[in-house]
This record gives C-alpha cells, sequence and structure tokens, in this order.
C-alpha cells in the first residue's frame, strides 16, 4: 500500500512537467516516415541480395492501419488531415421526433458521452465523468480541454424539492484534460440562483447566473468578475446566450433578431444583418464564431413536414450573408454542430433516410460539408 | 477517488477504430510519465510520439495486450534510453511548447524535483505503478523485472521520496 500523500505529491509531479498538446497527425506523419525508411531500407537489401543471386523472400512492410472515414457520402470527400481548424461538438439533443403526428417515431440513435466530430470526420465520444450526473452544457476548447457545467446529488435517492432552493446539489463546474480526465471540479452554484455555462476560454468560463448576470469565471482561482458592460442589453433568454471569441451572441425568439456584442465594452460589433425568413430562430448557442472573431456560421432550420436545413455565413464586417441550404430530412435532425477552420465552416448534419422510417445508426446518417466563406 | 476517463470510438468496426480513441485516452497520460521518468519534457515528447506510432504500426497486435499503455510507455522509455538514442542525441530536440507554461506551484515543483533525484529504476517503478496505476503484476510484466524487484524498488523509491520531500517542508 502506498500513502495517500506520497502518491498525490507523485500526481502533482506530473502536473509539474509542462504540457503539451497532444498531436496524433504528428505520430502519424512520424510512423510514415519510419515505415519510408523501413521500404527504403528493405529494397536496398533486395537489390543487394539479387546481386549476389540469393533470392530474398522480404516481407512487405506492414499496412499502415488506415483510420477509417465517416459514412460515405458524396459530400465528405475523404480529406483526414486538412482541418486544422475549431473543434467541432454535436448537439445530439434532437435525436427522435415523431414523423406523422401518430406516435411513430424515426431519427438516429447517437452514442452516449460528450460527441465531437473529430478533424478526420469520426466520431469521437468522451463519457460523463462520474463527478457530475446530469449534464448542462459543454464547451471544447481548442486547446482539446472541455469545459462543462452539470449537476451533481448528493444525496440520490432521497425525494426533495427540486428548483433553485433543492438542497444537497451541486452544480458543478468540471474541466477534462484532452484525453478525458478530470483536472478540475468546483461547485459554482449559490443557493437560490440558477447558473449557466455560456461560454469558456482557455483561462475563463462564462456564467449565466439569475436573474441577469453574466460573470467571468476564472478556472484557475475560481475569482468571478461580474461583466456589468453587458447588463443594459435586452431581456435574455437562457438558451439565447453565448460567449466566444470575445463575442456575445444573443439572439430574440420573438423576432429572431440576432445581436453581437463585444465582451469588453458591451458595444455592438460589426454588422449583423436580418435572418432570412421562413426559417426558425436559431439559439445563439448553436451559432458558431470563426477564430479570428470576423465571421459567424448560423444554423438554420425549416419549418414544415419535410423542411430543409441551411447555413447563413455572415461577415460582420461587411454584412453580407450567404446562405446555403443542404439537403436534410426532418428539422429536428437537422444540423449538429459547425465549426471554422480559417474562412471555411464545417458543418455537421443529417440526412435521414427518405421517407424516414426508423432509427439508424448515427455514423449512417451523418454528414459533414465545408462551406467557404467568401469575405 | 481519481477518476479515469474513458473515450471510446465511435464508428464501425473495423480493426484500428479505436487507435484514435486509445491515443486520445493515453497520450497526455503517456508524455508525463515519461517526462517523469526521463526527467526530460523534451525528450519526453519525442519519446511518446516515437511509442505513440510504433504502437500505430503495431496496433492490431497491440490492442489485444492487457495493457497497451504499459506497452507504450515500454516502448517510449527503452526508445529514450537505447544506446542508438544516445548516439542520436546530438540532433537538436523541438523547441518547448510556449503556448502551456510549466505549472507554477512550487510545491508540485518540489515533488517532481524529489523524485529526478531517485535513480532511473525507482523512478520507472513508481510512474508505472502510480501514474499509469498499473499493478505490482502488471508493473513487472511492461518492465519486465520479477514481482519482488518492483516491490523493492517502490518501497525504497517512497522511502526516500517521503524523507526527501519531509527535508524540504521543515
Amino acid at each position: 500500500m502506498m500513502p495517500d500523500d506520497l502518491a498525490t505529491a507523485i500526481r502533482h509531479a506530473a502536473d509539474a512537467v509542462p504540457a503539451q498538446a497532444p498531436d496524433l497527425q504528428q505520430v502519424l506523419r512520424r510512423h510514415r516516415r519510419r515505415r519510408l525508411r523501413s521500404a527504403v531500407a528493405a529494397a536496398s537489401v533486395v537489390v543487394v541480395a539479387g546481386a549476389l543471386g540469393v533470392v530474398l523472400l522480404g516481407r512487405a512492410p506492414a499496412p499502415q492501419p488506415a483510420l477509417p472515414g465517416t459514412s460515405p457520402t458524396a459530400t465528405t470527400p475523404p480529406t483526414p488531415a486538412a482541418w486544422s481548424g475549431q473543434r467541432l461538438p454535436l448537439d445530439t439533443s434532437w435525436n427522435v421526433h415523431d414523423r406523422d403526428g401518430k406516435g411513430d417515431i424515426a431519427g438516429y440513435q447517437p452514442p452516449a458521452g460528450l460527441l465531437e466530430l473529430a478533424p478526420d470526420r469520426r466520431i469521437m465520444s468522451t463519457p460523463r465523468p462520474d463527478v457530475i450526473d446530469v449534464r448542462r452544457q459543454w464547451i471544447a476548447l481548442d486547446d482539446g480541454r472541455t469545459v462543462l457545467l452539470g449537476s451533481k446529488n448528493l444525496k440520490p435517492g432521497t425525494q426533495r424539492q427540486d428548483g433553485i432552493d433543492a438542497t444537497d446539489l451541486e452544480l458543478r463546474l468540471v474541466v477534462l484534460a484532452p484525453g478525458g480526465g478530470v483536472t478540475l471540479t468546483r461547485n459554482v452554484r449559490v443557493q437560490g440562483q440558477d447558473v449557466q455555462l455560456i461560454g469558456a476560454t482557455a483561462t475563463d468560463a462564462y456564467l449565466y447566473r439569475t436573474p441577469g448576470r453574466i460573470v467571468r469565471h476564472n478556472l484557475a482561482t475560481g475569482h468571478e468578475d461580474r461583466l456589468t458592460a453587458l447588463e443594459p442589453l435586452p431581456a435574455w433568454d437562457i438558451a439565447n446566450l453565448s460567449v466566444q471569441q470575445g463575442l456575445l451572441l444573443t439572439s430574440s425568439a420573438a423576432d429572431c433578431t440576432l445581436h453581437v456584442t463585444a465582451v469588453p465594452t458591451g458595444k455592438p460589433a460589426g454588422t449583423v444583418p436580418s435572418l432570412p425568413a421562413g426559417w426558425q430562430c436559431p439559439g445563439a448557442q448553436r451559432i458558431r464564431v470563426s477564430a479570428d472573431g470576423r465571421s459567424l456560421a448560423v444554423p438554420l432550420a425549416g419549418q414544415g413536414p419535410k423542411p430543409a436545413s441551411a447555413v447563413a455565413l455572415v461577415d460582420l464586417a461587411s454584412g453580407r450573408l450567404t446562405l446555403t441550404a443542404l439537403e436534410a430530412g426532418p428539422a429536428s435532425s437537422g444540423i449538429l454542430g459547425i465549426a471554422w477552420s480559417g474562412t471555411t465552416a464545417r458543418v455537421a448534419w443529417i440526412k435521414l433516410p427518405d421517407p424516414p422510417t426508423t432509427i439508424s445508426p448515427m455514423t449512417d446518417v451523418l454528414q459533414a460539408t465545408d462551406l467557404p466563406l467568401n469575405r | 477517488m481519481r477518476v479515469r476517463a474513458v473515450v471510446t470510438p465511435v464508428m464501425t468496426s473495423q480493426r484500428s477504430d479505436d487507435f484514435e480513441a486509445f491515443y486520445r485516452i493515453e497520450a497526455d497520460r503517456l508524455y508525463r510519465a515519461l517526462a517523469v521518468a526521463l526527467g526530460n519534457p523534451q525528450l519526453a515528447r519525442e519519446a511518446a510520439d516515437e511509442a505513440m506510432a510504433r504502437t500505430y504500426a503495431r496496433w492490431s497486435q497491440v490492442r489485444d495486450h492487457d495493457n497497451p499503455g504499459g506497452w507504450a510507455f515500454r516502448v517510449g522509455l527503452n526508445w529514450a534510453t537505447s544506446w542508438w538514442r544516445k548516439v542520436r542525441r546530438e540532433r537538436p530536440l523541438p523547441p518547448t511548447d510556449d503556448r502551456h507554461p510549466p505549472v507554477e506551484d512550487p510545491g508540485h515543483q518540489h515533488a517532481l524535483t524529489a523524485l529526478h533525484r531517485l535513480p532511473l529504476p525507482q523512478r520507472t517503478v513508481i510512474v508505472c505503478r502510480v501514474l499509469l496505476d498499473l499493478s505490482t503484476v502488471e508493473t513487472a510484466a511492461v518492465l519486465g523485472i520479477a514481482e519482488g524487484t518492483v516491490k523493492s524498488r517502490m518501497a525504497r523509491g517512497l522511502a526516500e521520496l517521503r524523507r526527501v520531500l519531509g527535508q524540504e517542508q521543515s
């Protein structure tokens, strides 16, 4: 047996090692270089052996175990190494729907956990950490870490009154390392208030606290700054707040108006055009801001029995909007997430069979489409 | 209790489906384990990448290994300490990634320094047992030594570590 204090000290020692983001592509490049060297060496041996009149039954280099692609579709060319942009979390909240209003359901079956589309277009799943019971929101940081907010029931099995005054309940802010290990767990609940995670950076989480406050929560210390510059903004809908790249996105469910505000100043940032008519209003948390803060990708869902999905790409400098329709199935299974790489937006979306009659494996119906933005 | 995350791939049942998942689980842990064992983060980064590249090349066999993470650690350790690597060490190592500055906590740094004072064999056993969560049997298998050797190196290493850390605190 080892004393806990020594084990803790040893783990702390590992934490003191300078962090380096894992790079799978680097590993694969190294593998290819090794394979090439081996092949060249083998060829040299064959030449020498041939000159000596020796039949050499050399074994060919082991074939590279290719990482599989995603669902075979015409819109997903196999370019696994080309994507070096933002991570692409997948929102699978609406994976099953009543297809005819009579209780017959159709849709797709997502795997459990926090899902994202990997750069090589595979679906990656990180299980919900045990330190929370129910996940609320999560943010995929570009450094590979994940920030999430979830609840933890400290007295499972004990019936109590739910709500903001519920007892023995924690709302925990959790940070996961790139490998999925828990590196931070902190109860951010204030009794009598609700809290939502609306954004995160490498150093801070942005929390919405009722009533009507946005705070910047330092991940290292837990210290919170109230962002008062944002408070004169129009009434907020919790589901329609998002902080990304120093911008606060708000969208009004009443008139589908999208607002973009600079977090430090509380002033409008860029020119935001009116969204095209005939589409459902997008939630701000589903909109993705490019890494340079100059562009938005807005997922839109149509309405009606067989609606399409679409993506509006917005150049904030000029206010120009480019709309691209996707041949999606039911709106409730439309766009799962968007990420940017430079001026290209990658859209993960679902295309169900027509007519949608079954529950399909997610891998069979997930599509990925790259849309360029022309500034 | 420390929570160990498991990342699983979700796609088809093809042979190499889960290498990327394995990489996501183990890459950071492997790098840190090698950095503690070797006392050189840059060399550890290269060793970890080399170990992962070799793991990838042999994934169809390694995936069925009792402990693929331990296997990769052994490969990285061997690579970094081999004579061939020493001969080639004149090649400059890649620069440290400045985007991720080292942890500033002095307690953590003291622990790392204390570990680096241990002999490499003791350090590797401690790394296997604590950082890689391997059992005594698994550690013996990974390092290719007897279980008794694992226990004795562990005991001596921890005793020395406790002594050094105690001195620094007093």
